[in-house]
């Protein structure tokens, strides 16, 4: 039996997004998979699959059927000479770079943590930090699917380069991804180190930071005005310590291990990436906005992440060399809406595009402008699912309002 | 003083006057406007410490968690709470504090508003049970 139909609510990570599907499905392999998209489809429903439910968007949101990867985990090749591996699509990041360390392979990057499973971080464009690494979809280069009509679909940028720009950064609305491959590197170590700084002294040296660490973020504290840094560089690199600011953590270690960080405290958070060129105007004029405006009920911090742009359609790096991703955070427990309204203004003021499982406001028609290949996108979709089985309340908000 | 002496300090504690300015004039973080707890932990073992925040027109917010290494301060800014939540600025609050073995506490409110710059140490009242 693929899953026991149990009628319950469903919360994510954060609290903010909470819902009772009519069912709440398990399958325990492909076959079962399939026959639930072709059930659903056939009585004209909707479905929508959770990973680990890290997202404070309405990605995952469905009142129908919904879908839990925990079954679908794990590693189902690799290839050492290759530096390819395939993967099952509920498996954690986490797992996977444990996995793959048997075979000495690892990932490019992956994100602030590793809690979120490969589909869902994939799907969403979700991103970690550094200058010259895109964003985990990158890694991407074939994927089995089930359509939204329950056929089964492969794949790979070799044979269906378009197809795998659409299909990188897709939100599971071209259909069901049952295995990932991913291109990967050699088993690497890295140094991190953590530096408290001036607010001053990081923003001199924004560009140096950039351009010289392989992994660089950091974050602004509303409560302070100063900031922490991280940077992380190949080990063997010997990468020297910053000139300014206070060293108060080095770590050591694979990449697996000191990329990731433990993330215990709750939080929503809004996130939109923006050009290089423009990315320190808008943090200035972010940071002014919550020192004048919002610091008396904000004291969460923000986040500065240079990614490589890539040329996957919806990825918000899309024809882009370097964007930064500027991030807001609330406590789970407090007020975010009028905070993240007002930032999100700013955010959108300088063209900035959402990433796609954090909050946002955006329709399709603000969405349309903002992507070039939009269009070419809608048209994949309505092919690969032509009746919007993976199309839920939220997505038809972005996708389906302005149907042509 | 006896770092194992049972009596130099207690286990619980209430700061009644809690209020963090929202202005701050001056380089920052040095000038922040903020409220201070410091906690002296004089055993020779780490304690945890656990803070409650009280409000007047909400129920009570914690708790946070804090450890003080054996035989040594914590100076903590108020303003930098931010597990389970961070505090309202200008806003009334009161804090409880529970140790697992007998700390002292100090609290200190640093103003750098428009007005000259002020340093008040705060009574902390030690509750006995």
């Amino acid at each position: 039996m693929e899953g026991t139909p149990n009628r319950h609510s469903w919360t994510s990570w954060s609290g903010s997004i909470r819902f009772t599907p009519r069912q709440a499905l398990v399958p325990a392999d492909e076959a079962a998979l399939q026959q639930i998209v072709k059930d659903t489809h056939s009585r004209g429903g909707t479905l929508r699959a959770i990973g680990a439910r890290h997202s404070c968007s309405a990605v995952y949101v469905t009142q129908d059927t919904l879908l839990s990867m925990e079954q679908l985990q794990g590693l189902i090749a690799a290839d050492t000479a290759a530096r390819t591996a395939v993967f099952l699509p509920g498996t954690t990041i986490r797992r996977a770079g444990n996995d793959l360390a048997e075979y000495q392979l690892a990932m490019e990057n992956m994100g602030h943590i590793d809690q979120q499973t490969l589909a869902g971080a994939i799907s969403t464009g979700t991103h970690g930090a550094g200058k010259y690494l895109p964003n985990l979809s990158a890694q991407l280069i074939g994927v089995r699917l089930i359509s939204g009509t329950g056929s089964i679909h492969e794949f790979h940028e070799a044979h269906h380069p378009e197809a795998m720009q659409a299909l990188r950064v897709s939100l599971g609305t071209l259909g069901l991804f049952t295995r990932l491959t991913l291109r990967l590197l050699p088993q690497y170590r890295l140094v991190r180190k953590q530096y408290r700084a001036s607010t001053h002294d990081c923003l001199a040296h924004l560009d140096e930071l950039m351009e010289t660490h392989r992994n660089f973020q950091f974050y602004w504290y509303p409560r302070r005005d100063d900031v922490t840094i991280r940077t992380w560089d190949e080990e063997d690199r010997n990468v020297p310590d910053l000139p300014f600011g206070e060293q108060y953590k080095v770590q050591r270690g694979y990449a697996k291990d000191v990329l990731p960080s433990t993330q215990d405290l709750r939080f929503n958070e809004l996130e939109y990436a923006i050009d290089q060129e423009d990315a320190l105007a808008c943090f200035q004029e972010v940071r002014d906005l919550i020192l004048t405006k919002h610091r008396k009920d904000v004291g969460w911090r923000v986040l500065f992440r240079p990614i490589r742009g890539d040329d996957s359609w919806l990825s918000n790096g899309y024809g882009k060399s370097t964007v930064v991703a500027i991030t807001v955070h609330q406590n789970a427990t407090l007020p975010y809406q009028a905070y993240f309204d007002d930032v999100e203004r700013i955010l959108r003021s300088y063209g900035g595009r959402p990433h796609w499982g954090k909050k946002h406001s955006l329709k399709a028609a603000d969405l349309r402008a903002l992507y070039p290949k939009w269009d070419a996108f809608q048209q994949l979709r309505v092919q690969l699912d032509p009746d919007g089985v993976f199309l839920n309340e939220h997505l038809k908000t972005l996708f389906a309002d302005e149907q042509h | 003083m006896n770092s194992t002496d049972p009596h130099s300090g207690h286990t619980h504690w209430v700061i009644p006057g809690g209020y963090i300015p929202l202005e701050s004039r001056g380089p920052e973080p040095k000038y922040t406007s903020r409220d201070e707890l410091i906690l002296l932990n004089t055993h020779a073992d780490d304690t945890h410490v656990t803070l409650h925040v009280y409000y007047s027109d909400r129920p009570p917010v914690g708790p946070y968690h804090i450890q003080v290494p054996a035989q040594r301060l914590r100076c903590i800014r108020c303003n930098d709470l931010i597990d389970p939540e961070a505090l309202p600025l200008e806003t009334p609050f009161a804090l409880t504090i529970t140790a697992d073995r007998p700390i002292s506490v100090q609290y200190i409110q640093r103003y750098f508003g428009k007005d000259p710059r002020q340093a008040n140490p705060l009574m902390a009242y030690p509750m006995d049970r």
